[in-house]
């Protein structure tokens, strides 16, 4: 009897070591990898139909933490031909205040002012990753909890689960909760899975790829496949640099007249 | 100065025609398309059909010191009808050049030299604030990018205080008129022939000089832009004897106008919203001449969003108010309704509303719009749909319909017959 109260001790301590791990703690290990100051990278973005139609579109993205609160996004579009040179700034707030983009469309040479959500309900450029998958979240927005371990394609991974707090923000972004698997050396988020507001399973991210750039860690080869219509998108980004990035890349006139 | 710009059309050609083997950074659209007239009260018609080239090089000079743009449209069209643009078949030598113009970022002022279109304001129909640039005045389809604006030749300064503001100064030293290829018009409503000759200068040496300013800030609360801006006026106006009955020839003339306005723009909840506002003064602000344009204060509001089902939807209600309205004199009565119409203010106070919705499908390859017009009692249905064939090959169809008659006006202009069309485009 006393030897299985001992076992029943070593396994009650192993369990609370495993619970030492938070949700907290994971977010702040997956921000602190990959919370990059500045990005640099130019984007590839195939589209791969269920019948293994490809389609492509390539990019200029850059990224920069202008502030505490804010983190903007510059994107100039190269391929296809009919949206070359159309650039789009994005200025994603973390304390929860609404995001604010901005469209150059060269045709009419115009810079416009879009609601996010506009297109954001939609995909991006018609590829399985919506506009909200590159846009900061805002902490209030999502609640977190923490599922335990398990692996993901041999890779040792937390799970946490995650939810937008409102039935408003489920229905915007059209996702009822996602299962994230945080990989458990450095907290890259390695893999999600998107469940639809009927609980389904709808789609699946996998990193493919990570770059090492000193204390950051980026995924640099991303698939987003799309478990219901067997549609799949990879992203591919090269030339990655955390080299700072000047503020004025992150104004309308850059824009315009680059 | 025809002579001039033939050659110049003419060389811009030989140049696009060289710049592959060297330029990088060279595009190009490539397109045929048909439009056909299924107006129910006339019999059927070939209308257009266009073989068409718009290539553009762009690049940097200098080690990005200097920027440059040239672009250039070319057309056949086959069936060259002459109560449209093309009645010689081949694009007018004039309307070759597109764009050309170098750019030079200094600090914080960016200047451009050349032949440039800049589109101020920022609704994205009927906006009363962009009136830099000349347009063609013939239009089967009111969103054809082809038959739009016309570049002019300009010094474009911008200078940035910060990041979020800017002021923007214009000068057009020799504005471009609207386009429109018809150089005289008999007007009979009353047993009086009347010859109006309508100009033919690609640009305007006589009364040009125009002056544009705005100050633009975009911040992520609200965007604005207050405008002003001393200009000739694209639209022409009549050359009226006003002490005796309009008879004999009649010319055009262009005068100058002021505009002052301001546009306003913000997002919120899903929802862009536009509030666009514009006064416009012309030389006749007592109304008196029948020959020249009034006045008015124009209004545009827009606002967009996203419907069920993820369909963009846009809607623009636009209001006009005519100042002194019908003050000219009785003796001319009877043209007042064809001038009046010509410059679009039938009415003292005029409202229309304008929707468009889209959607796209099969990832963005299929992609369906409708734009809708109305204006009381008419209304103006224009639907669109485009397939994308590959990345770079795109198949659109479309048709442009209004209920009621084509205009009764002699004077009057633009998609006068229900149309509809197919377009095949290649672009890279």
């Amino acid at each position: 009897m006393k030897k299985y109260f001992i076992l029943i001790q070593i396994f009650l301590s192993f369990s609370l070591i495993a619970q030492n791990i938070t949700v907290e703690k994971i977010l702040e290990g997956f921000e602190h990898s990959t919370y990059i100051p500045n990005l640099t990278t130019s984007l590839s973005v195939k589209l791969i139909s269920a019948n293994g139609e490809v389609r492509e579109i390539k990019a200029d993205a850059y990224q920069k933490n202008i502030n505490e609160n804010l983190v903007s996004r510059l994107f100039i579009f190269d391929y296809p031909p009919s949206v070359r040179n159309t650039g789009m700034l994005i200025n994603s707030f973390l304390d929860g205040s609404e995001n604010v983009m901005w469209i150059y469309l060269p045709a009419v040479k115009r810079v416009k002012r879009i609601a996010l959500s506009t297109s954001g309900g939609g995909y991006f450029m018609g590829s399985d990753f919506s506009y909200s998958d590159f846009i900061s979240k805002s902490g209030d927005d999502y609640t977190h909890e923490y599922l335990g371990e398990d692996t993901l394609n041999g890779t040792e991974c937390y799970i946490v689960k995650e939810y937008g707090t409102t039935l408003k923000k489920r229905q915007d972004t059209k996702v009822s909760y996602m299962i994230d698997y945080f990989r458990k050396d450095d907290f890259v988020m390695y893999g999600r899975d998107y469940y639809d507001l009927a609980g389904e399973l709808v789609k699946e991210y996998r990193v493919k790829d990570v770059l090492v750039m000193g204390q950051y860690a980026y995924p640099t080869v991303i698939e987003m496949t799309n478990v219901q219509n067997g549609h799949s998108s990879v992203i591919e980004m090269t030339k990655a640099s955390a080299d700072d990035i000047p503020d004025r890349y992150f104004t309308t006139r850059f824009l315009q007249n680059r | 100065m025809k002579k001039l710009l033939k050659q110049a059309g003419f060389g811009a050609i030989f140049f696009f025609m060289l710049i592959p083997l060297f330029a990088v950074d060279f595009q190009g659209i490539l397109f045929t398309d048909y439009y056909g007239d299924i107006e129910l009260s006339t019999s059927y018609n070939n209308i257009r059909n266009r073989y068409y080239f718009q290539p553009t090089v762009s690049g940097h000079l200098f080690d990005y010191a200097v920027k440059y743009h040239l672009s250039a449209n070319l057309f056949f069209d086959p069936l060259g009808n002459p109560s449209l643009y093309n009645a010689d078949n081949f694009i007018k030598p004039e309307n070759i050049l597109k764009e050309a113009y170098l750019t030079i970022p200094l600090w914080n002022f960016d200047l451009s030299l050349g032949q440039k279109l800049v589109s101020p304001g920022m609704a994205d129909v009927f906006s009363p604030l962009n009136i830099i640039n000349g347009e063609y005045a013939y239009k089967l389809s009111l969103d054809d990018p082809y038959d739009s604006k016309r570049a002019d030749l300009m010094v474009h300064l911008q200078y940035y205080p910060n990041f979020d503001d800017s002021i923007q100064f214009v000068y057009v030293p020799f504005p471009r008129p609207d386009y429109e290829d018809t150089k005289t018009v008999t007007m009979d409503p009353t047993g009086i022939d009347v010859n109006f000759h309508f100009g033919s200068d690609p640009y305007l040496t006589d009364n040009g000089h125009s002056f544009f300013i705005s100050y633009n800030h975009m911040s992520p609360g609200f965007d604005l832009q207050l405008d002003y801006a001393w200009y000739t006026e694209q639209t022409p106006d009549f050359d009226l004897d006003q002490n005796a009955p309009l008879s004999g020839s009649v010319s055009t003339l262009y005068t100058k106008k002021h505009t002052f306005g301001g546009a306003y723009s913000t997002s919120f909840n899903g929802i862009a919203l536009v509030e666009e506002l514009a006064v416009n003064l012309t030389e006749d602000f007592a109304g008196t001449d029948i020959g020249i344009k009034n006045s008015d204060i124009t209004l545009n509001s827009q606002i967009t969003g996203t419907l069920y089902g993820g369909v963009f939807a846009q809607l623009n209600l636009i209001y006009q108010y005519v100042i002194n309205f019908n003050q000219s004199d009785e003796n001319f009565s009877m043209f007042i309704k064809e001038f009046n119409s010509y410059f679009n203010q039938p009415q003292q106070h005029i409202a229309f509303a304008i929707a468009h919705f889209h959607k796209s499908f099969l990832r963005e390859k299929l992609y369906l719009a409708l734009n809708v017009a109305y204006l009381h009692p008419e209304l103006y249905i224009a639907p669109r749909v485009s397939y994308a064939l590959s990345d770079k090959m795109k198949i659109e169809t479309g048709a442009d319909i209004k209920t009621g008659e084509p205009s009764e006006y002699t004077l009057a202009r633009g998609n006068l017959s229900d149309n509809y069309y197919i377009r095949l485009k290649y672009q890279f």
